[in-house]
This record gives structure tokens, C-alpha cells and sequence, in this order.
């Protein structure tokens, strides 16, 4: 009785980061190369593995379920983001998960705002096994993680364009610890 | 109490070897147990040419090994391959032959996923470890022959 009340709080302790996860790995988790089609990036037309390219660079690997305006929105923080810390190896991506019927709206969109990021979106769609590698929620907007050296260090899910502060508030601690 | 007492002194006689051993491999790589002074790892690339030219001959003597997450893996992978996500630290599965010359491959530009687990395959002791040449993309692009899982 008593050795199972000490394990009690560790169990607790272990299981309740994971419950706040709703959409992605969790924090600690290896990033998975996936291919991506790349609308704006360095590699454009061409089918790419960004976290590859990336490798154990810090970066943030952002999701978006479709597009929209608050989509838009957060793309642009994004690209903000990577502009503030690109000094600092720091990298960003962003990947549509609704697939090819957004590459249009990508490249209107990097053109209009000026966007360095890469712009890319699911070969396959909603379908695409990269929506299984990632563990990614389809009732969610968009999974935002943070990562370094190919571990996710932060799993940010579902946010709206003005709590887009909690992915640069995690950026910057990351970049802080591997300085 | 004289349990007490021996305990610290057994457990520090079974850590003190293990200590020695670690210093003496300190300006070394472990590699299958044993330390290896000035190791240093260059992937040994096998062209999509080649790989093609062998599995076509049906050869016996290569396991290709497929780095991608298992569900892209089961979508689409080079036939017969098997697959061995990367991993920061990777346990070498018993199925994976020693005798044979493993031929890993992935979905990088510079083969990075690949060139990562042919090292720390090498470092477990595969002598016979080959790093396919641009990956997947390139096997893509030859337009050579791809399968599912089942």
C-alpha cells in the first residue's frame, strides 16, 4: 500500500505533460524527416525534408491545418520570428497540411508580406503519412514545435494569432539554452 | 551491520574496472564493445545505379534499410527494404544481418538521416555499412520501381 502511494505522484508526473499535448509529439520526441512540396523555399517545386535540412539547428516547425486569415497571420509571426533570430542559426518553416489546393494562396502570400521562411504544404494532403508521423490533430488549427537538436523541446497546439507570443516566448528560451 | 559494511566495498569493486575501462578508451571511439583510438567516420556511398543493378540480380548478400517513420516506410519504400527509423541512439534489431552489406538510405538532400544511422550502425559493430547515394528523392526521380507495405 505504502510503495504504492509513493509511486503515485510519479506516475502523475509523468503522465501530465502528455495530457496537455492535443495535437504532435510530445516534448522530448525525435523529429521525423518528412517530404514536404516547397511553394517559396530554397527548393521550390521540388519534394524536400526541411527537418532534415535542418538537422540539430534550433528551429520551429510549424503546422497549419488550412488556409486562412488567422493562418496568415501566424505565418507572418513566424517569418518575424526567424528574421528577429536568424543570426543565431535559428530556423522556421511552415507546412499546410490541406495539401496542393494551397499553393496558390502560399505564394500570394510570401510575395504580398515579403516572407523568408519556406512556404510548403502536404503532397498528399490531409492523407499524407506525415499526418501520422506527427501525431497531428485534424480538429486543430495548427501544432506549432519547437525544437533543437532534432528533440521537440516545446508543443504548442491550437493557438490564436494573439497568443502567438507562447511560440516566441519558447523559441527564446530555447535559443537562450543553447547559446 | 556487516552487511552494511560490505555492500560500498562489493559495489565499489565491480565499479572500479568499469572506471579503468572508460579512461582507457578516452581519447577513443567505442566501436562493438572495443575502443578504437582516432576513429573517425567517412560514409562508403553505393550509387542508386548500383543498388538497382543488385536488386534486380536478386542478390543475396545486401539488406536495404529504410530510415523514414514507419508509417512513410509502409506508404512507400525501394523493395525489400527494411526499416530502421532514425534514431538518436539506435538498437541494432537481431534481424539485421551482420555477414551482409547494409545499404541505408533516406528522404535528405545530403543524406543526412542516413549518413547518421550508417554511423552509429558502424559504431555497433556492422562492418559492412554503405550510405545510398541522394536517397530516396534520387530513387524517385531514376523513376526505379518502389513497393508498399503488404
Amino acid at each position: 500500500m505504502k510503495t504504492k502511494l509513493l509511486i503515485l505522484p510519479f506516475l502523475l508526473a509523468a503522465v501530465a505533460p502528455a495530457a496537455d499535448i492535443i495535437s504532435g509529439p510530445p516534448v522530448g520526441a525525435t523529429t521525423m524527416s518528412i517530404p514536404v512540396s516547397d511553394v517559396t523555399g530554397p527548393y521550390k517545386g521540388q519534394l524536400i525534408c526541411y527537418v532534415c535540412d535542418y538537422d540539430k539547428a534550433p528551429d520551429v516547425l510549424a503546422f497549419f491545418r488550412d488556409t486562412s486569415d488567422d493562418t496568415a497571420k501566424e505565418i507572418i509571426q513566424l517569418n518575424d520570428l526567424y528574421l528577429k533570430n536568424k543570426s543565431r542559426k535559428f530556423k522556421a518553416v511552415a507546412m499546410i497540411i490541406a495539401g496542393e489546393s494551397s499553393k496558390q494562396w502560399l505564394q500570394d502570400l510570401s510575395r504580398s508580406a515579403h516572407l523568408e521562411i519556406p512556404l510548403t504544404y502536404f503532397r498528399k494532403g490531409p492523407k499524407d503519412a506525415a499526418v501520422r508521423v506527427y501525431n497531428l490533430n485534424p480538429a486543430v488549427a495548427n501544432t506549432f514545435l519547437v525544437s533543437v537538436d532534432r528533440s521537440v523541446v516545446a508543443n504548442i497546439s491550437d493557438i490564436r494569432p494573439d497568443q502567438f507570443n507562447r511560440v516566441a516566448g519558447a523559441t527564446s528560451e530555447m535559443l537562450a539554452s543553447v547559446r | 551491520m556487516r552487511l552494511a559494511l560490505f555492500a560500498p566495498v562489493f559495489l565499489l569493486g565491480l565499479l572500479a574496472p568499469v572506471s579503468t575501462f572508460a579512461q582507457d578508451c578516452k581519447n577513443g571511439t567505442f566501436i562493438d564493445g572495443e575502443c578504437v583510438e582516432g576513429y573517425v567516420y567517412v560514409p562508403d556511398f553505393m550509387s542508386p545505379q548500383e543498388l538497382k543493378k543488385d536488386i534486380d540480380a536478386h542478390a543475396k548478400d545486401i539488406v536495404i534499410v529504410d530510415t523514414a517513420a514507419p508509417p512513410i516506410w509502409e506508404e512507400e519504400h525501394i523493395p525489400g527494404a527494411f526499416n530502421l527509423p532514425y534514431s538518436k541512439n539506435i538498437t541494432a534489431p537481431a534481424e539485421l544481418s551482420r555477414e551482409k552489406t547494409l545499404v541505408v538510405y533516406c528522404a535528405c538532400k545530403d543524406d543526412d538521416d542516413s549518413k547518421e544511422v550508417a554511423r552509429q550502425l558502424s559504431l555497433l559493430g556492422y562492418r559492412k555499412v554503405k550510405v545510398l547515394k541522394d536517397g530516396w528523392f534520387k530513387w524517385l526521380e531514376l523513376k526505379y520501381k518502389t513497393e508498399s507495405k503488404g
